[in-house]
C-alpha cells in the first residue's frame, strides 16, 4: 500500500524530506485520535514542486497591487478577472461585509465595484486576510496567484502534474491532496485514473468549491469513482469554505464531505490541522482495508 | 459522456399560420434523444404557451456555472424570422411580444462560453424576413446564461433547415405531417451511407455513429428528395456549420429491422432511400455563397496561394457577377489625403465624420448618380490635405433615399463601398497608391482583391465557415500583407475564427490590425471574447457601432450597452451584410452624430 501526498502552495524553499515527515507524523497523530493502528506496511510518496512553483511565479510577473496602481488595471485581464471572481465569492461565502472591505480602501478612493476597480478587489483581499488568514506566510492573494498560474497556464500545470505522475505506481494507492495539491490530484487522477490502483481519494482544505477554479477544469467528474472521494474542511478555512456538493461541485457519485474539522492552525488551513483529524485518519485507515 | 437536450416545438405563434408538425416533431426528437441517453427537457405548445422564460429556464438547468455535460443539443421546430442577420425562433407570444423569441446568433455566442465542450443547435424553422413592421421589433433573448468565469470556448455546430431569408417546409411524408429537416436528420441515423458511419468504442462497447461533420451532404440530398414529394416546385437549401471534431456525434446508427417481403396492394408512401448523388435542388442565392465558399476553401488548401491560383478559381455566371461586383474599382485608386471612400450604387447626400477627432473632416466631393458614377468622400485634416498616420474615425454616410451607413475611415486606405437594394453589401479597404502600403499591396493585388470578394460573397450568404485548424492558419497567412492585414479580410477572418471558436486567431488578427491602423474595428474588438472593455486594449474603437449587421446580435449577451440613439436605431437595421439603417433610423443616427452623441 502506498500513500501519495500532494502539498499545496507556499512550500517553496522547504525541504522535501522535512515536509514529508510533517505530513506523516500528523497523519500518525490522526490515527491515534481515531484509535486506529498505524499500518505496518505502507510507503509514502511526496512529490515536491514548491520551488518549481516559486520559479513560475517569479517568471510570470503577474500584476501586483503596486504595479497596478502605477500602470492601471488591465495588464493581465484573465488574472484580474480570476482574482475578482474568486475574491467576490470568498467575500460573499466567507461573510465579509461590504463595510469591512470599504475600511480597507485607501482614503478617498472610488467605491465603484468592478473589474476596472482593482483597488476594491485588493481591499477584499485585505479584509479576508485581516479576518481569516493572519498567518504571516499565507495571504489570500498569494494563494490565488499560485492557483491561477496552475489552472491558467498549461506549461505550469504540465510541469507540476508531471512531478506527481512520476510517483505513480501499479501498487494500491491512497491519494491525499491539500489545498492547491487537491486540484493537482484531481487533474492527475482525471488523466491517469485507469493506470492507478486507487483505493481512496482524500482532499483537505480543498478550493474546488470556488467557481473561479472549478469552471476552469472542464466538465467536472468524480475522479475517484468507483472508490470514495472524501473531502474534509474546516468551515472557517477561507480557501475551502464550500463543500464539494451538488451546488459547488456537482458530480456523481457524490463526494463525501466532512465539514467538522477543527483546524488548529493560525489560518485554519494548514496541513497539520487537517491530517490529525480523527475522521480524516479513519478514512485513510478504511481505504487501506 | 453526459448529454443533454432542450427540445422546443411551437405550432402556433401569434397570428401566423399554425404549423401542423412542429410540436409533434419535438415529441419525436425528444423521444429519440432520450433513447440515446440524453437528459431531455421538452417544451411544446401542445398543452400551453411556450415562453422565452421557460426556454431560458430549461437551458439553465443544463448550462450550470460548473459544467456538467459534454454535449448539449438545442432543437427548435416552429416559425422563424431572419432579422438583423440573425435567426429568431418565434415562441407562442411572438411577434406581438418582441422578447418572446430566441435570438439564435446571440444564443450561439453565449453558448460558446457555456463550458459545455460541444453544443449543437438544430433549427427547423423558416428564415424569412418579417414582412410587417411589428416583425422588425422582435429581437428575442439569448436564452443562455452568461457565466463570466468560463474562459474556454465551446465548439458550436449549427444545422439550419434553410438558407438565409428563405422558408423551410413541412408536409406529408409517409402519411404523416413532418418537418422536412427533422425527417431528414432522423433518417441519417437509420439509413446512413457507409461513408458517413464511424465506429467508436464507448464504455467498452463498439458502436456505430454518424459524426456531425458527415451529415451535411446526406441531409441536403435527403431534404431534396423529401421536398420533391412535399412540393416539387419549392427548394430548401440547408445551412450547416460544423466546427466540432470528427468524433462528435448526436446519435448512434439504429438501422430499422429489414423490411418484410413486398405484399400486394398499393405501396406505402414513405421517405424512401436518399436521393442518388447529383446536383442539389438548392436556391440560386445560396448557391452563389456556397460556390464562393467552396472556392475560398479550395484557395486556402493551395500550398502557395498566388495570382495563378486566383486566376483558376472561376464560377458560374451568377457567382462570377457577385464576385465582380465586390472587386474594388481600379480607376479610383488614390486621394491626396490618402483616405476616403468611393461609393457605387447610391447617391450620397451627406458624409459626416464623428467628433472623436475634431481636426478631421469628411468632404463629399461627388454625390454620384447611384449607378456608374460613383460618390466620392474624402477624409482630411481641416487644416491640411492629409490624414495623420494611424488615425481612424467613424464616418456616417447618408444616401439619397434616407438610409445611412456607418463606416470606419482608416488613414491611408480607400474604402470601396457598394450599395444595393438591401443596403451596404460590400466594403473593400485598399491602400491609396500614394501611401507606403501600396507597394506591398500591389505585389498581391489580383489575389487579394479576388480573395476578399469571394470571402465577401460567402460571408454575405452566411456560408463562410472554417473547417479546420489548418484552414484557419492558411487564412491567417493569406490576409497578411507584409506587416499589415487587409482590413476587410481581417474583419471577415475574425468573424470566421470566432465562429470556429478560435479565440487565439481572433486575438492575433486584432493585434496586427490595431498596430497597423491605430485602432480596433468595433466588430473585431467585439469578437475578441468578452474583452470589449479592458485596460490593455489601448486603441480607440471605430466606428461607434458594429460594421457587420449580424454582430448587433452579440451586444446584449456580451453586456455591451449602446448609446440611446443606437438602441433606438437598431430597430431599423436593413438586411444587408454591412450595417445600414433605414431612413427613419438613419435620421436618428445622423442627428446623434452631428450633436456629438455618437463618436
Amino acid at each position: 500500500m502506498r500513500i501519495l501526498m500532494v502539498h499545496g502552495i507556499a512550500q517553496g524553499g522547504r525541504k522535501e524530506a522535512e515536509l514529508k515527515q510533517i505530513w506523516v507524523e500528523t497523519l500518525q497523530e490522526g490515527f491515534g485520535e481515531a484509535v486506529k493502528p498505524w499500518p505496518k506496511k505502507v510507503e509514502f510518496d511526496f512529490p515536491y514542486y514548491g520551488d518549481m512553483l516559486d520559479d513560475f511565479v517569479a517568471q510570470a510577473n503577474l500584476p501586483s497591487p503596486a504595479t497596478v496602481r502605477a500602470k492601471g488595471a488591465g495588464q493581465n485581464l484573465d488574472f484580474e478577472r480570476f482574482m475578482q471572481s474568486a475574491l467576490d465569492q470568498l467575500q460573499a461565502e466567507g461573510g465579509i461585509s461590504e463595510a469591512e472591505v470599504r475600511d480597507e480602501m485607501p482614503e478617498g478612493a472610488s467605491q465603484e465595484k468592478g473589474i476596472q476597480n482593482w483597488g476594491w478587489v485588493q481591499a477584499i483581499a485585505r479584509a479576508i486576510d485581516n479576518r481569516l488568514t493572519p498567518a504571516s506566510n499565507f495571504t489570500i492573494e498569494l494563494f490565488l496567484r499560485e492557483v491561477f498560474l496552475y489552472i491558467a497556464r498549461r506549461d505550469v500545470a504540465d510541469a507540476i502534474n508531471a512531478k506527481v505522475v512520476e510517483k505513480l505506481t501499479a501498487e494500491p494507492t491512497i491519494v491525499i491532496g491539500h489545498s492547491l495539491g487537491s486540484v493537482v490530484c484531481y487533474n492527475v487522477l482525471k488523466a491517469q485514473r485507469s493506470r492507478l490502483d486507487l483505493r481512496g481519494f482524500i482532499t483537505v482544505g480543498c478550493p474546488l468549491g470556488l467557481r473561479a477554479i472549478s469552471t476552469k477544469l472542464g466538465v467536472v467528474s468524480n475522479v475517484a469513482d468507483p472508490k470514495r472521494w472524501f473531502n474534509a474542511y474546516d468551515d472557517a478555512d477561507i480557501v475551502a469554505l464550500n463543500p464539494l456538493d451538488n451546488r459547488w461541485f456537482p458530480v456523481q457519485p457524490k463526494i463525501t464531505n466532512h465539514g467538522k474539522v477543527h483546524n488548529n492552525t493560525e489560518n485554519r488551513h494548514g496541513i497539520i490541522g487537517y491530517l490529525n483529524d480523527a475522521k480524516v485518519a479513519a478514512q485513510v485507515a478504511a481505504a487501506m482495508e | 459522456m453526459k448529454k443533454a437536450a432542450v427540445v422546443i416545438g411551437v405550432n402556433k405563434t401569434g397570428g401566423l399560420v399554425p404549423l401542423a408538425s412542429a410540436a409533434a416533431e419535438a415529441d419525436r426528437v425528444a423521444d429519440w434523444l432520450a433513447a440515446e441517453g440524453f437528459k431531455v427537457k421538452k417544451l411544446t405548445d401542445a398543452k400551453g404557451a411556450v415562453t422565452s422564460a421557460a426556454v431560458a429556464k430549461a437551458v439553465a438547468a443544463f448550462v450550470t456555472p460548473v459544467p456538467r455535460f459534454h454535449l448539449l443539443v438545442v432543437y427548435f421546430s416552429g416559425h422563424g424570422y431572419w432579422q438583423a442577420r440573425s435567426d429568431l425562433w418565434l415562441l407562442s407570444g411572438a411577434p406581438s411580444k418582441p422578447q418572446e423569441a430566441i435570438n439564435l446568433r446571440a444564443a450561439i455566442d453565449l453558448a460558446r462560453y457555456s463550458g459545455i465542450p460541444n453544443v449543437v443547435f438544430i433549427s427547423d424553422a423558416c428564415r424569412s424576413i418579417p414582412n410587417a413592421r411589428g416583425g422588425a421589433y422582435v429581437d428575442g433573448i439569448p436564452a443562455f446564461p452568461n457565466y463570466d468565469d468560463i474562459v474556454s470556448e465551446s465548439k458550436i455546430d449549427a444545422i439550419k433547415a434553410t438558407s438565409e431569408a428563405r422558408p423551410a417546409y413541412e408536409g406529408d411524408i409517409g402519411g404523416t405531417q413532418r418537418s422536412v429537416l427533422t425527417a431528414a436528420l432522423m433518417s441519417a441515423y437509420e439509413e446512413p451511407e457507409p461513408k458517413m458511419v464511424v465506429q467508436l468504442v464507448e464504455d467498452g462497447r463498439q458502436i456505430e455513429v454518424v459524426p456531425n461533420r458527415r451529415l451535411e451532404d446526406f441531409l441536403q440530398r435527403k431534404v431534396d428528395a423529401l421536398m420533391a414529394r412535399v412540393d416539387p416546385s419549392a427548394t430548401q437549401t440547408i445551412s450547416v456549420n460544423v466546427p466540432s471534431a470528427e468524433e462528435v456525434y448526436i446519435a448512434q446508427v439504429r438501422r430499422p429491422p429489414a423490411a418484410p417481403p413486398p405484399t400486394r396492394g398499393p405501396a406505402p408512401i414513405g421517405p424512401g432511400p436518399p436521393a442518388p448523388p447529383g446536383p442539389a435542388r438548392t436556391s440560386p442565392i445560396a448557391d452563389a455563397g456556397r460556390a464562393a465558399a467552396a472556392a475560398v476553401h479550395s484557395a486556402l488548401s493551395e500550398r502557395n496561394f498566388a495570382p495563378r491560383a486566383a486566376a483558376v478559381l472561376s464560377f458560374d455566371v451568377r457567382t462570377e457577377r457577385s464576385v465582380a461586383r465586390r472587386m474594388p474599382d481600379p480607376k479610383h485608386d488614390h486621394f491626396e489625403s490618402q483616405t476616403g471612400f468611393f461609393v457605387r450604387g447610391a447617391i450620397v447626400h451627406e458624409a459626416v465624420a464623428s467628433s472623436f477627432r475634431r481636426d478631421l473632416v469628411a468632404e463629399r466631393l461627388e454625390a454620384g448618380d447611384g449607378a456608374d458614377r460613383q460618390a466620392i468622400v474624402r477624409l482630411r485634416l481641416s487644416a491640411a490635405m492629409e490624414v495623420p498616420e494611424k488615425s481612424a474615425i467613424s464616418v456616417t454616410l447618408r444616401f439619397a433615399d434616407g438610409r445611412c451607413a456607418v463606416l470606419a475611415a482608416l488613414a491611408g486606405y480607400i474604402g470601396h463601398a457598394t450599395v444595393k437594394a438591401d443596403g451596404l453589401t460590400n466594403v473593400s479597404y485598399v491602400p491609396s497608391t500614394n501611401h507606403g502600403r501600396w507597394q506591398d499591396y500591389v505585389q498581391r493585388q489580383g489575389e487579394l482583391d479576388r480573395l476578399r470578394a469571394m470571402v465577401a460573397v460567402a460571408a454575405d450568404r452566411d456560408a463562410f465557415h472554417l473547417r479546420s485548424e489548418r484552414e484557419a492558419q492558411a487564412l491567417a497567412e493569406h490576409i497578411r500583407v507584409v506587416k499589415s492585414i487587409d482590413p476587410a479580410l481581417g474583419l471577415y477572418a475574425a468573424q470566421a475564427f470566432a465562429q470556429a471558436g478560435n479565440d487565439t486567431q481572433v486575438a492575433l488578427v486584432r493585434a496586427a490590425m490595431a498596430d497597423d491602423i491605430g485602432a480596433d474595428l468595433f466588430d473585431v474588438r467585439l469578437l475578441l471574447g468578452r474583452r470589449f472593455r479592458g485596460g490593455d486594449l489601448r486603441y480607440p474603437v471605430v466606428p461607434f457601432c458594429p460594421m457587420l449587421t449580424q454582430n448587433w446580435n452579440l451586444l446584449v449577451g456580451r453586456g455591451i450597452p449602446l448609446p440611446g440613439p443606437l438602441e433606438e436605431a437598431r430597430r431599423g437595421l436593413c438586411d444587408s451584410l454591412w450595417t445600414t439603417f433605414d431612413a427613419e433610423a438613419g435620421t436618428i443616427v445622423l442627428d446623434a452624430v452631428k450633436r456629438g452623441a455618437l463618436r
